[in-house]
């Protein structure tokens, strides 16, 4: 795994211990989604390995109820970008693609 | 939620893929009630992001085996029908999932079935070992 991924992972696991705190849990949630836009369509194109883990995060931050509705549109655009990895390998394969 | 939250990052640090499917075989079982819990709702959710994942490993090796007995296009058609039923059923349960309601188990079910289909197909065993 490449170096830049382990170092937004150490990121993410610093703002953990932030997150029981509600004081901060509000900036802290803008934060780790500000890291997911940025970071995802990097995940996406180099270390596949790990989107699962990401896609993890975006549902249950979709779970809880302090995410604003703004940020609720942001998470379902993140998601909509790895649905989209899998249809562009899909086109890959699809045995009933038209043949040209 | 935020033991929900961990789970997932702790998951996202340790996980491996084969690891994580290997999981998911364990859990699910269609339910028999009208409704279901956020908390199940959520957590089949996740796990569909798994076998999501291990679908897009199986594609990417089916791209590099077309011969491949497991890259049938029978097989391919089924893999690609969960993973499209399930995306759409994810997103039709997210409302739940943002509200904490209970969701309807027909939803419920049709995800879990998504699931079953996906981690009991090549897609688990090719993608899921990537």
């Amino acid at each position: 795994m490449n170096a830049a991924i382990i170092a937004v992972l150490t990121l993410i696991e610093e703002l953990l211990p932030q997150l029981a705190n509600m004081a901060t849990a509000a900036s802290v949630m803008a934060k780790i989604i500000d890291i997911l836009e940025k970071w995802i369509p990097i995940v996406i194109a180099a270390f596949p390995d790990v989107i699962a883990g990401f896609q993890g995060v975006i549902a249950a931050l979709t779970a809880d109820p302090s995410t604003t509705q703004a940020q609720l549109e942001t998470l379902k655009n993140l998601q909509t970008q790895i649905d989209a990895a899998n249809d562009a390998k899909w086109a890959k394969i699809d045995p009933d693609a038209p043949t040209s | 939620m935020r033991k929900v939250l961990l789970i997932a990052l702790l998951s996202l640090t340790v996980g491996g893929c084969a690891n994580q499917l290997a999981k998911i075989k364990q859990v699910y079982d269609v339910a028999t009630t009208t409704t279901v819990p956020a908390s199940y709702v959520l957590a089949a959710a996740n796990s569909f992001e798994v076998a999501s994942k291990a679908v897009g490993a199986y594609y990417d090796f089916c791209a590099t085996a077309r011969t491949d007995k497991r890259c049938a296009p029978d097989i391919l058609r089924t893999v690609r029908s969960a993973e499209i039923k399930g995306r759409k059923t994810r997103d039709q349960l997210e409302a739940y999932i943002t509200t904490g309601t209970d969701a309807p188990a027909t939803l419920y079910n049709i995800l879990v079935t998504a699931v079953n289909t996906i981690t009991t197909s090549p897609a688990s065993t090719v993608g899921g070992n990537q």
